[in-house]
């Protein structure tokens, strides 16, 4: 299995001087393909600005982030973006889809902006839309879908033109239990089918879907386990200090 | 009632708070309410400034005089009112003795003084010829003169060899202590150079009573005069039984009762019914063109306020309430912005003096403010400010509260209401406008139902945009984001495109009746003589005038052609009286009935009767090969050539010859023959001459011959030719005239639509941008969305270029659309001309139509295509490229 993401020593400050804020302080991580990895942590934790920093939407203030093998740090703006359009998706937890624009346009957007024609874009978002089973959808706009609905064009938008890390920002927090659940299944499925994933989320339940879990605590990690089965013992004991 | 005040309290609290936090919005409202404010309050402060009321001018006419008598040498009892804007010359009673100084020494009484003031047409001999400046005889040593004039350099005349001149005929090369010569060969010495405290620019040269020889036939007598306890009512009254006219400071300060004055003298002037109409239109236009511009502002920033409005909901209150809290928004910054406005407009009014006065020759009044006038504009920003900030009000009041405050972004879409009553608006004003096209004065009809067209039209603007979001699908991505996001947020897009759109409308109707107005003058424009010549006339000249003239055009413009044209004068003396029985001619066409054909006819080469072969190429009416040896061969027969619009097929003519015992009274035929004659049809729709006649015609009718006029050519004469020329013209003979032929000069048209354009622009461009603006900062979360899924620095600026092309293109198109209609209905009543002849032909030569209709398409293209692919440009090239960031990503 190929390396997809690798971060190393990352380091994250926000602000300067009294308000200075060390967001993330040295995390190393790498994920590869097939693997879904759960970050989990308190709010403040450093978390989301893993993730920003991960998909190219942030700069850190020290350490390399490097997405099949290439390295953000010396990417100028346009290539970060192309990037984001060709290799990263993200997946948010209010979905972010663009209201003026139908499902299937929503799913071609990255296909669309990367110069690809309308035609060929359309073609790949249907895919991709059947593949998450809302197919028949395609021409609603965001306004007439329900939440379920709604993250699973969010999670098209994210895979569609074979992109190899999903970066995956509490998915389910607007859904209900069972959506939530079918959305996270949807998830593996795709990082079983030989994606790379990052999951944000802070509940343990969800968690239980990824391959491996890491916790964040003040912008460190303070632990990282191989089978989830241990993430309940560590919560409580992070929590109970 | 205090309940009331209480309900709006909080809401003011929350609008002002809220108008200093989102400062950028804050001065986009408040400049667009402002600047309309302001401008208009410095027109009405500058129109009230240079307007000078009766009472402001006293001391430019009177000095320091009680009284200024007036003489126009009549010498019947004349009428008046106070401050003489109404007058009725004498005409009837007792024939009086010529008024004079004496006259009115004895109507004022003892005690009075009286010194005289004669103005006339003076002669000076300048480098150039002669110049003609008005001579004012005045001692200006007389107390009773102070303030009549500034001095600018030297003093007044003291003595009979001494003049002041004013500073426009000191321009000419005289300053003081140089001589100017009199027609008279006298000189005098210039002792100052002064100028009017009424009005500047005047050609004046100043002397006492006698020292320049005024006393002629053009003199202007009037006396300044004092009294003790000045002139009263009732001695303007006596003064006016004399044939004097009076301008008193004690009556125009203390006028009489409308009862002493004769009635037709009683001031009439109010605004006339439809005047008031006009002008509740341009008010009611100006307000929707306000609303429309603002009306983007208060949408986006109420959807901004959203959630504040639905936490109101949420304590308690009620929809009136948050309705409240938006209208409070639009009375806070109505209020300032007005306030603002009125104080800028004052302001820039005030600054604005010197240069007004640059453009008039007026001295302007003293600096003059109206509150009233004021508080009616500032009152119109106010409320135009509250109506653009009703409709997101009532939006606002409507939305779901539940949804808002768990943060979904929600459905923004509005409802599409009304667009059959829209719908009934524009029909309506369509078929006014058909209606106001057949009548006779049809433009306030066609200016009601521009209005009605209007606002039907903005009224099915957010149907328009609907539609046009539906159809987006097959756009590129940037358009397509464009438009849905432009359809979804109508309550954003919809007033301005409106406000584009009522722009366009109003710039392309008045644009196309201007345009029509001015093709009709273009085709119906006379020449007055061949092109590039000077027409030199002179009806006051005898033979030896006419020579002198003729060596003095050969001195001035020695590679020059000129060439005397022959003619009869319009009355030909009889005897040597010129006062006596005169003869004239008469021609018609032999066989065309009782009926003249209706025609206008004029004397442009000093004659309606013009002489010989030599005529036909002095006026400036093209012919054939053909046509031309036919009338040279008419002429020889002993015939005449006439020149008529149409050619009603005649080779005959009717020559009358008339005589009237003077040249007021009525003409009576007294002979009548048939000669040969041809038809000419010149072009335009005013004919240079009646006809060409043969010198046996003019010995048949034993009338006369005589030179009517020169014609200067084959050199070019520009202005300074011109003027160069009149000078010479005038130095020979007084009454002679000078007019070059320049063929149709149109500028006024082209400034008007020059005008008219950049305004449209302007608007089209205010209304374009704000919208685009608010829309960019209104789809940040769409951009950070986009910029999430890889979206370049490129896309923002696309989407930015994509909105401004979209507002504008919709706006201009619709409003184009709409602005047809009366722009084409007002070319009838303003064109349709019943006097042109049926079959006329105009200047190029082609048959007149019925009406004129011109589009001036630069004007439409330029307003519709390229000022919004333009401004769309400007957008994409100025906008932020950077797209903003998911800040946290939840």
């Amino acid at each position: 299995m190929s390396t997809v993401l690798r971060i190393e020593d990352l380091t994250r400050v926000h602000g300067q001087g009294e308000s200075e804020v060390h967001a993330l302080r040295g995390v190393s991580l790498s994920v590869d393909s097939g693997e879904l990895v759960a970050v989990m942590g308190p709010s403040g934790s450093g978390k989301s600005t893993l993730l920003t920093i991960a998909g190219g939407l942030d700069s850190p203030t020290g350490g390399t982030v490097t997405i099949e093998g290439v390295e953000l740090g010396g990417l100028s703006r346009a290539l970060l973006a192309r990037l984001r359009r060709r290799s990263v998706g993200y997946v948010f937890q209010d979905f972010n889809l663009i209201p003026a624009l139908t499902a299937a346009e929503n799913v071609a957007l990255p296909r669309e902006l990367d110069g690809d024609s309308a035609r060929a874009s359309r073609r790949l978002a249907m895919h991709a839309l059947d593949e998450v089973g809302i197919g028949e959808l395609a021409d609603r706009f965001p306004d007439d879908m329900s939440g379920g609905q709604q993250q699973r064009v969010a999670i098209a938008r994210a895979v569609v033109g074979d992109r190899r890390l999903i970066l995956a920002d509490e998915p389910t927090g607007a859904l209900d239990t069972d959506t939530g659940e079918q959305v996270l299944r949807l998830l593996r499925a795709r990082c079983d089918a030989g994606s790379a994933g990052v999951l944000v989320t802070h509940e343990a339940r969800h968690a239980a879907w990824a391959d491996r879990v890491i916790f964040l605590r003040d912008g460190l990690v303070i632990d990282e386990t191989g089978p989830p089965a241990a993430v309940d013992s560590l919560l409580g004991a992070s929590t109970t200090r | 009632m205090t309940r009331f005040f209480r309900g709006w309290r909080p809401m003011l609290r929350i609008a002002r708070r809220d108008a200093l936090r989102t400062r950028g919005r804050s001065i986009l409202v408040l400049a667009m309410i402002a600047l309309p404010v302001l401008a208009v309050v410095a027109l009405d402060t500058l129109g009230r400034t240079s307007d000078v009321t009766p009472r402001e001018g006293l001391p430019r006419q009177l000095g320091s005089a009680d009284a200024l008598v007036t003489s126009d040498g009549d010498t019947f009892a004349v009428d008046q009112n106070a401050d003489l804007s109404w007058i009725v010359a004498g005409s009837a009673g007792t024939l009086l003795p010529r008024p004079d100084a004496a006259t009115v020494s004895t109507v004022l009484g003892a005690g009075s003084r009286v010194i005289a003031l004669t103005g006339g047409e003076l002669a000076v001999r300048t480098r150039g010829g002669v110049s003609r400046p008005t001579g004012v005889e005045l001692d200006l040593r007389d107390p009773m003169t102070d303030g009549l004039y500034d001095i600018r350099a030297g003093r007044m005349p003291r003595t009979l060899g001494e003049v002041a001149i004013s500073v426009r005929f000191a321009d000419r090369g005289f300053s003081v202590g140089d001589r100017i010569t009199l027609d008279d060969g006298r000189t005098r010495r210039v002792a100052g150079i002064v100028e009017s405290t009424g009005t500047l620019h005047q050609n004046t040269v100043l002397g006492l009573p006698g020292s320049l020889g005024v006393h002629n036939s053009t003199a202007h007598q009037a006396w300044l005069v004092s009294r003790p306890g000045g002139v009263d009512w009732a001695a303007v009254r006596q003064l006016n039984a004399q044939g004097l006219y009076a301008l008193s400071r004690a009556v125009v300060e203390h006028p009489p009762p409308k009862s002493q004055l004769t009635v037709g003298a009683v001031d009439g002037s109010r605004l006339g019914s439809t005047q008031i109409a006009i002008l509740a239109l341009v008010v009611a236009m100006a307000v929707l063109e306000v609303v429309l511009l603002a009306g983007p502002a208060f949408a986006v920033g109420t959807r901004r306020q959203q959630r504040s409005l639905a936490l109101i909901m949420a304590t308690g209150g009620e929809r009136r309430d948050v309705r409240r809290a938006v209208l409070a928004g639009g009375l806070v910054l109505g209020a300032v912005a007005a306030g603002v406005g009125a104080v800028g407009g004052v302001a820039v009014a005030w600054a604005a003096r010197p240069v007004v006065q640059g453009f008039s020759t007026n001295v302007l009044g003293p600096f003059e403010l109206s509150a009233r006038d004021i508080a009616a504009i500032a009152l119109c920003g106010l409320v135009s400010a509250v109506l653009a900030a009703v409709a997101p009000a009532v939006l606002a009041s409507r939305q779901d509260v539940v949804a808002v405050l768990i943060g979904r972004r929600g459905s923004t879409r509005t409802g599409l209401r009304s667009p059959l009553i829209s719908a009934l608006l524009l029909t309506g004003g369509v078929g006014l406008a058909v209606i106001g096209a057949r009548q006779v004065a049809g433009e306030l009809t066609i200016a009601v139902a521009a209005v009605l067209a209007v606002v039907g039209m903005v009224g099915l603007i957010p149907l328009v945009v609907a539609q046009l979001g539906r159809a987006a699908r097959g756009l590129p991505l940037a358009v397509r984001f464009a438009v849905r996001d432009a359809a979804r947020h109508r309550s954003r897009t919809a007033p301005a495109v409106a406000a584009v759109a009522a722009t366009v409308a109003g710039v392309v109707a008045i644009g196309i009746g201007g345009a029509s107005l001015t093709a009709q003058h273009r085709a119906t424009y006379t020449p007055r003589g061949p092109m590039r010549a000077a027409v030199v006339q002179n009806p006051a000249a005898r033979p030896a005038d006419w020579a002198a003239m003729r060596a003095a055009v050969a001195a001035r413009l020695p590679a020059s052609r000129v060439r005397s044209v022959l003619g009869l004068h319009e009355f030909v003396p009889v005897t040597a009286d010129p006062e006596g029985p005169v003869d004239s001619m008469d021609i018609q066409p032999a066989d065309s009935g009782a009926s003249r054909i209706a025609m206008a006819t004029t004397n442009s080469l000093g004659a309606y009767v013009l002489v010989g072969p030599a005529a036909l190429d002095t006026l400036a009416v093209p012919m054939t090969v053909g046509q031309r040896a036919k009338a040279l061969r008419t002429l020889a027969d002993g015939g005449v050539v006439m020149l008529l619009p149409t050619d009603p097929g005649v080779s005959q003519a009717t020559v009358v010859k008339l005589h009237a015992v003077d040249r007021s009274s009525d003409p009576k035929p007294v002979a009548r023959w048939t000669v040969p004659a041809m038809v000419l049809t010149p072009r335009g729709t005013t004919m240079p001459a009646l006809a060409i006649v043969s010198e046996q015609v003019t010995r048949h009718a034993q009338l006369p011959p005589a030179v009517t006029s020169l014609i200067v050519d084959r050199v070019t004469i520009n202005q300074h030719v011109e003027d160069d020329l009149s000078a010479a013209m005038s130095s020979v003979s007084k009454t002679s005239t000078v007019y070059v032929e320049r063929g149709f000069q149109d500028d006024s048209t082209r400034i008007i639509l020059l005008l008219l354009g950049s305004v449209g622009a302007l608007l089209v461009l205010g209304g374009t941008l704000t919208a685009t603006f608010l829309a960019l900062s209104d789809a940040r979360p769409d951009f950070a969305t986009m910029s999430a899924v890889g979206a370049g620095p490129r896309t923002r600026r696309l989407v930015a270029a994509a909105y401004a092309g979209t507002i504008g293109l919709v706006g201009a198109v619709l409003g184009a659309a709409v602005g047809f209609v009366p722009g084409i209905a007002v070319t009838f009543p303003l064109t349709s001309s019943s006097w042109i002849p049926k079959g006329a032909a105009g200047t190029d030569g082609t048959v007149l139509p019925d009406h004129f209709v011109d589009v001036p398409w630069l004007l439409v293209t330029g307003l519709v295509l390229v000022l919004p692919l333009v401004t769309a440009g400007i957008v994409g090239l100025t906008a932020r490229s950077r797209l903003p960031m998911i800040s946290r990503l939840s």
